[in-house]
């Protein structure tokens, strides 16, 4: 069942050691921590998005269409904050996963900006989010690289992948040894005994991106430097400690001194890594101080608050290692400490620290935990149940009989059931098809609903309002086309029309001058609109009728046949029109005759039949409704018919067939559970060139529509 | 405002600056004031009552162009399937049709200036006798009768198809019946008696006193009471009128029947 809500934690993440090492394809050290960013979300039926950060107080709402703009829902720059997650879906959609609009409120508890990886919680926590909503599969690798790529080509951050797949990959209780070269991983267990505390300098980081994009300079032309003397090497891993410092004096003093941090931090995890999987804390606490004096010294990314926080720790007798963590600069140390000493170390830290600098640092014990991942969901909304839904439409028992009559002296009443107690709901955000022969009653349908008729009978609901006694407001919250060339003012030019129409639906100045050229882009009329629309095509009159019913930037929009008599480019284009509207959040009702475009648009659909509804729900459903079989649609001259017709007479029960023809060739469209056993049954008569032509293929939406139609199934 | 000046602007454009309608502003007032002079000839007399025949033209061009107009603009938005686009928007037909005929109104009355410059520069008619203060005050009150009465056609005629014949069977008979071309003294009785429910009738009495001199007395005030009352209530029929007619048409669905 389709998630409808639910909330994600997704962890922020501290590195024990392989600082700088992830941009030279080393091998890092991270946990997953217990802080984290908690994310409610609700399925919204549109593509829209609606994030409220309640840390920040700030909320924006943008469309899943308009990422590459990175602009709001009302065309305003996306604030900085929300570039992280939007990022994600951005990349998402990229990469081909479907992505649902949700309303999102999120909240963290890891401190910010100091180098436990917020902002990587918040992409991980919003993949996993999208990928709860969407319903597909992906391994975490994947998810943190996309997440990645989308924090340094939609944020414009330059980072490493080891902050997201920490995130992602958390496993309790462990750490995780990760290559970021082969991205191998696999969880270490945190030595026996021991707890992590962080220590929070409450030192924010300044001018780190030009800092830390420096570095990754230096470390570029340190390897540089060394290709020319070893060939196969690719980057800082690939050299030894021996080999770099044999050569190293060749460098610029800052290069060797930052890119020497790197190549032994490298070789230093290894033997961390040796160290944890013989449990040894000491040995590897160790290395955590020759790591922050690395960092200090070398890598020169330490300052005077993190220096004296470590060695502080460093004093502390069951502080077994301590150093920066992050990118540094500021930020938090990462402490290993005795368990039987936690407490003690956390309350001689914190005195120590507001001793030595005057200020108050945030220390707190932290579990490695779980990676981002959905603690709790819903297949309902929990609103449901106390607030009435309010649907964009909600007919119900909806009948209309036109009463004609005829004569003068002798008067005669004719009546016409137009449409016969139909009832159905559309959800807002939802594209709804109304399929029908004509005379079924669509059009007579789709004006009761657009307040143009009065029903004989039955209620309408048009956004929540009643439709004969809200009919104004009601009116101002929709648009409709009706198919055709009528309905604008052909000696008039289409900005004339569309501000016309404007002034009908009392847009501001303002509202008209902006909202014209950008319909006129949108529908594709840019550069006519200074023409007269009786100059205008058919395709093009159409396609301004769509841009003067959006004009008012309506919530529920009716279009009754709208690409009827546009050639197909032009039937194309609003086709893609028509799924951006959804796109911005409108709720649109559409009649078409076309099935393909009803199958490519359409949520839900409902087929129409001298005014009853005799069949709705999904394109998919509805074409399980004739079952699953194939159609074979064989051609063959009508002299070869009989020998076919022999031939088939050999299916028994296996298919259905069906005969139609013209002067020359005759169609033979056999339905079967069986393929295969038919094309078996027919390949010889293919190959002797009895049968011109032999087409396989699936039932279509065109097949259930004809076969509802006809009665053949209710 | 905005939209009474848009309506305006797309009113002139559509529905006035074409042939047709130059024809019943221009050439209808000149072929109705020639007939006016010949028929004023034929009986004798020894010069055309320039009032009636010249003036009474312009006044019958006016007419004529508020009931095409009227009339034409709802067929019209039928036809062009515009109807229904404005009747499905929030703004209320009735404000529309009233911007319509004001619009109607005020290039119908380019036929009357058009008369008085034929009486005035071919005909030499004094015009130094003249109550400029009452000529201009009659014209406003006819003005604001035409505009009642082509609000209550143009609502009419949004109600059904069928009434566009009815709305052009009263073309003519209006115009004999008020009087527009010869004083209604010459009238039966009985006829007198329906031409007072016309309030251009009392306009033009007024109209026509003013030119020939002084008139600002009790009875002119009277007469444009009447009209100005008799308008009003056409108007206030219209409005009542007006809702019925709404949902009449959504529950007939003609809006886009032509």
């Amino acid at each position: 069942m389709e998630i409808q809500e639910g909330c994600v934690i997704s962890p922020g993440r501290v590195n024990l050691l392989g600082e700088h090492v992830d941009y030279n394809e080393g091998v890092v050290l991270p946990a997953a921590i217990d802080r984290s960013v908690k994310i409610q979300f609700t399925r919204r039926k549109d593509r829209l998005v609606q994030l409220a950060a309640l840390d920040l107080d700030h909320q924006c709402k943008f469309n899943l269409f308009d990422l590459d703009r990175k602009v709001d829902s009302n065309g305003n720059p996306l604030p900085s904050w929300a570039l992280y997650p939007a990022g994600v879906l951005w990349m998402l959609q990229q990469r081909g996963y479907a992505v649902s609009g949700f309303n999102a409120s999120y909240r963290s508890d890891i401190p910010i900006g100091a180098g436990l990886s917020s902002s990587a919680a918040v992409e991980v926590g919003f993949a996993v989010v999208c990928q709860v909503l969407g319903g597909w599969q992906i391994d975490r690798l994947t998810l943190a690289r996309i997440c990645q790529a989308a924090e340094i080509n939609y944020a414009g951050v330059n980072c490493g992948l080891m902050d997201q797949f920490a995130c992602a990959s958390g496993v309790p209780d462990h750490l995780l040894m990760f290559d970021t070269r082969t991205y191998e991983s696999r969880p270490i267990p945190l030595p026996q005994n021991t707890t992590l505390v962080i220590a929070d300098s409450t030192i924010r980081r300044s001018l780190i991106n030009s800092a830390y994009n420096d570095r990754r300079k230096d470390c570029d032309t340190a390897v540089k430097f060394y290709q020319t003397i070893y060939p196969q090497v690719n980057s800082l891993r690939d050299l030894s400690p021996a080999q770099f410092k044999a050569h190293a004096h060749h460098l610029p003093d800052e290069v060797w001194r930052h890119a020497l941090h790197v190549v032994e931090e490298i070789e230093r995890v290894e033997r961390a890594i040796q160290y944890l999987d013989s449990g040894d804390a000491e040995q590897f606490g160790k290395l955590m101080f020759e790591t922050h004096n690395s960092l200090r010294d070398l890598f020169e990314v330490s300052c005077r608050e993190l220096d004296i926080l470590v060695d502080l720790a460093h004093g502390f007798d069951g502080c077994l290692g301590a150093r920066l963590t992050g990118a540094g600069f500021g930020g938090c140390t990462i402490n290993l400490v005795r368990k039987d000493r936690v407490d003690e170390f956390i309350e001689f830290l914190k005195t120590a620290y507001q001793r030595e600098t005057g200020l108050q640092a945030n220390i707190f014990r932290t579990h490695p935990s779980r990676g981002a991942s959905l603690k709790s969901s819903s297949a309902y909304r929990s609103s449901a149940a106390s607030i009435p839904k309010v649907y964009a439409i909600d007919a119900h028992e909806l009948s209309k009989t036109f009463v004609t009559r005829h004569g003068f002296w002798r008067r005669t009443v004719k009546s016409t059931v137009a449409v016969d107690k139909i009832s159905f709901s559309v959800e807002k955000g939802e594209l709804f098809g109304l399929l029908g022969p004509n005379g079924a009653g669509k059009t007579t349908t789709v004006k009761m609903l657009s307040t143009l008729l009065l029903p004989t009978s039955g209620t309408i609901s048009i956004l929540g309002k009643d439709i004969q006694r809200d009919t104004n407001e009601i009116r101002r919250h929709i648009g409709f086309t009706f198919g055709g060339a009528r309905g604008l003012y052909g000696r008039l030019t289409a900005v004339e029309n569309l501000r016309y129409f404007a002034e009908l639906y009392a847009l501001p100045p303002e509202a008209t001058r902006r909202r014209i050229p950008e319909l006129l882009e949108i529908v594709g009329l840019e550069g006519r609109g200074n023409d007269r629309v009786e100059t205008f095509s058919s395709g093009m009159q159409q396609r301004l009728h769509l841009a003067r019913a959006l004009l008012h930037d309506p919530d529920l929009i009716f279009l009754d046949e709208p690409t009827v008599g546009i050639d197909p480019v032009g039937a194309r284009e609003l086709r893609t029109t028509i799924k951006q509207l959804i796109g911005h959040g409108k709720t649109i009702l559409l009649t078409t005759h076309y099935m393909a475009e009803a199958d490519e648009l359409c949520d839900r659909i409902a087929i129409i039949k001298q005014g009853h509804i005799i069949a709705m729900d999904t394109p998919a459903s509805l074409k399980k409704k004739i079952s699953s079989d194939s159609i074979i649609e064989v051609k063959v001259e009508a002299a070869n018919l009989p020998a076919v017709q022999n031939t088939l007479s050999r299916l028994d029960s296996l298919a259905a067939v069906s005969y139609s023809e013209n002067n020359f060739v005759k169609g033979i469209s056999i339905t079967t559970p069986q393929p295969g056993a038919v094309i078996e049954l027919l390949s010889p008569l293919l190959t002797q060139n009895v049968i011109q032509n032999l087409e396989v293929r699936n039932q279509t939406l065109e097949d259930v529509y004809i076969s509802l139609i006809k009665g053949d199934i209710e | 405002m905005g939209l009474f000046t848009r309506q305006i602007d797309v009113q002139l454009r559509m529905r006035t600056l074409n042939l047709y309608s130059l024809l019943l502003w221009f050439i209808q007032p000149i072929v109705f004031s020639a007939v006016g002079m010949i028929l004023s000839n034929a009986a004798g007399n020894p010069a055309p009552d320039l009032v009636y025949t010249v003036i009474g033209g312009g006044i019958m061009g006016m007419w004529s162009g508020l009931v095409f107009t009227s009339t034409y603009d709802i067929r019209s938005d039928r036809r062009e399937g515009t109807l229904e686009i404005i009747v499905g928007s929030p703004t209320s037909l009735r404000k529309i049709e009233a911007i319509r005929t004001f619009a109607n109104v005020a290039a119908g009355s380019i036929s009357l200036i058009a008369a008085f410059l034929v009486a005035v520069l071919i005909y030499k008619f004094p015009l130094s006798q003249a109550d400029l203060l009452s000529a201009v005050i009659s014209l406003l009150v006819i003005l604001f009768g035409l505009w009642c009465m082509g609000v209550f056609l143009a609502n009419l005629m949004v109600w059904s198809r069928l009434s566009t014949s009815i709305v052009e069977f009263i073309e003519m008979p209006v115009a004999l019946l008020a009087g527009f071309m010869y004083p209604i003294r010459i009238l039966p009785a009985w006829m007198q008696e329906i031409s007072s429910v016309f309030p251009i009738r009392w306009g033009l009495e007024t109209l026509r006193t003013a030119i020939q001199g002084p008139a600002l007395n009790q009875e002119t005030l009277i007469k444009w009471a009447i009209s100005i009352g008799i308008s009003l209530i056409i108007y206030l029929l219209s409005r009542l009128l007006d809702r019925k007619v709404h949902d009449l048409i959504r529950v007939s669905g003609e809006l886009s029947s032509i």
